[in-house]
């Protein structure tokens, strides 16, 4: 009996000792990790004192020969080169063939031509890198919806819009116009976020990304830490995927039309807002930023924090929330441009890539 | 009879609300015991220029990324200012960047005399409540107006606090 014991004892303590290395080699299995590595700098050079205050994010052209830079306050598009040398200034300020009275957004086409879209003039202007004007039309000048981001796409205008007549309920509106080259509205498709009437806030606008290689359009409503997916095939959503992180804010008090830009700016104080979505080969980018006191204060940029969110492009699944020291200005060819210094004497892009680290 | 009670407790009702109502302290009310030492002390704080006095003057608080209301009050101001020789305009932009508030001026051709304020610390010393404002600094020194810069400006109405 005793001998039978021993025996059952045995078998059960190589059956644990077996169990627990398995354990071990599975602990010493190598996680993948993503994290930033510098490439280089480029500094802008040539163009100070002409410009004024660049909006956050720029554009690289396809072929990444050209840096171009919307200065918000002198509504004109600043181009350079790929170290940084000025190139050319696009758009005068007045109303002429060439002016621009606002320059709400542009988008750069493969041949490195420049769509601007003016909301105040309602035009679509498009010009050569010398700041030539190629051709001029009218946009949405007595269309029923209203367009924020533009993006490029197989000879089409794409943007995130919103239904005016929906303004006030967004959640039923259309989200993305997509435009022939005159202006003339070709189709219309997908949804606004439902979460935007969960998030405490009024919010209308998108920004909007796509993945050319594979056909596909990745939207986020700014004031939602969900990303919706379309096929540009079919217009149909093909995926839905995001988590609330926890550096992810809705206000604690809600903010809704109407409201004073003083009190709206209070209970926007430490709301998070998704400011750009961009691809690269692993992975989809979300670019959160919180907007903080000191940066209502001083609508000094570098103010605000700065975070991505990373989710694998294959499987949509959360990577990681990853706090960054500067501004992502944008994202091509799988390097991340981060805006290092915004002063205009020494204005500085920091090149990045994600590199998988095994920890 | 109870329609008479009803009647009497709504006049002390009304009486009461329109108590409280003047009671209620005007949301600018710190700001407006605010004096223009105070505001001389915060301009040498962020400038080396000397102001001598700041009585009969309008003061005008913005920063450089302000929308197109804001900025069309500012050059009205500037037209007001160029034609007056009752009233001093001084013009403050919360800018951390000297180049960025060298392209404002030149951009919008302002001809107002210029503060930069380079770390918005005007905050700290808790003159205004938010910006863009103006401040109209009295003869005796003392702030007898504020008011929000922007498309509904008018500028005459702003100033007519002078003439009191």
């Amino acid at each position: 009996m005793r001998i039978v014991f021993r025996f059952i004892m045995v078998i059960i303590c190589t059956i644990l000792i077996a169990c627990s290395d398995e354990r071990d080699t599975t602990s010493k299995e190598e996680t993948v990790e993503y994290e930033l590595e510098k490439k280089g700098n480029i500094k802008l050079e040539g163009a100070q004192p002409m410009f004024g205050k660049f909006k956050e994010h720029f554009e690289i052209s396809k072929d990444e020969s050209y840096l171009f830079f919307a200065d918000r306050m002198l509504d004109q598009l600043f181009v350079f080169d790929s170290v940084g040398r000025h190139v050319s200034v696009i758009g005068e300020r007045n109303k002429g063939p060439k002016g621009l009275v606002e320059l709400s957004d542009f988008t750069v086409k493969d041949n490195n031509e420049v769509v601007i879209y003016d909301a105040a003039q309602r035009f679509l202007k498009t010009f050569d890198l010398s700041g030539k004007i190629i051709n001029s039309v009218n946009f949405l000048q007595t269309s029923p919806i209203s367009a924020f981001e533009l993006a490029w796409y197989n000879d089409k205008i794409i943007t995130s819009v919103v239904e005016n007549k929906f303004v006030e309920n967004p959640q039923n509106s259309k989200l993305v116009g997509l435009f022939n080259t005159d202006g003339k509205l070709d189709s219309l498709f997908g949804k606004h976020d439902p979460f935007t009437t969960d998030n405490n806030n009024f919010s209308i606008k998108s920004v909007i990304s796509i993945d050319k290689e594979r056909g596909v359009l990745y939207t986020n409503l700014k004031k939602s830490p969900f990303v919706q997916i379309y096929d540009m095939q079919t217009f149909e959503r093909i995926s839905y995927l995001g988590i609330e992180t926890n550096n992810f804010r809705i206000p604690e008090k809600e903010i809704y039309m109407g409201l004073s830009i003083p009190e709206i700016n209070k209970r926007s104080e430490n709301v998070s807002s998704i400011v750009g979505i961009f691809t690269t080969e692993c992975c989809v980018i979300q670019h959160m930023q919180v907007l903080t006191k000191e940066w209502f204060e001083t609508v000094d940029f570098s103010k605000k924090e700065n975070i991505l969110i990373l989710y694998n492009k294959e499987t949509l699944e959360f990577i990681k929330e990853m706090p960054v020291d500067y501004i992502l200005g944008t994202v091509s060819n799988n390097k991340l441009y981060f805006i290092e210094d915004l002063d205009p004497d020494n204005y500085t892009v920091g090149v990045y890539e994600l590199v998988k680290s095994k920890k | 009879m109870n329609l008479l009670r009803v009647k009497n407790n709504f006049a002390i009702c009304l009486v009461l609300g329109i108590l409280l109502m003047g009671c209620t302290p005007n949301k600018y009310s710190e700001y407006y015991e605010k004096t223009s030492n105070e505001w001389m002390v915060y301009l040498s704080e962020i400038s080396d220029k000397q102001e001598w006095s700041l009585n009969n003057t309008v003061l005008l608080v913005l920063k450089s990324s302000e929308c197109t209301p804001a900025l069309s009050e500012l050059k009205r101001w500037d037209t007001l200012q160029t034609n007056s020789d009752t009233v001093k305009v001084k013009l403050i932009i919360l800018e951390r960047y000297e180049s960025t508030f060298n392209t404002f001026l030149d951009f919008q051709k302002i001809t107002i005399p210029a503060y930069r304020d380079s770390q918005s610390v005007i905050t700290s010393h808790k003159l205004l409540p938010h910006t863009p404002m103006k401040v109209l600094i009295g003869k005796n020194g003392k702030v007898i107006k504020l008011g929000a810069i922007n498309s509904r400006g008018n500028e005459m109405a702003f100033l007519s606090q002078l003439k009191n």
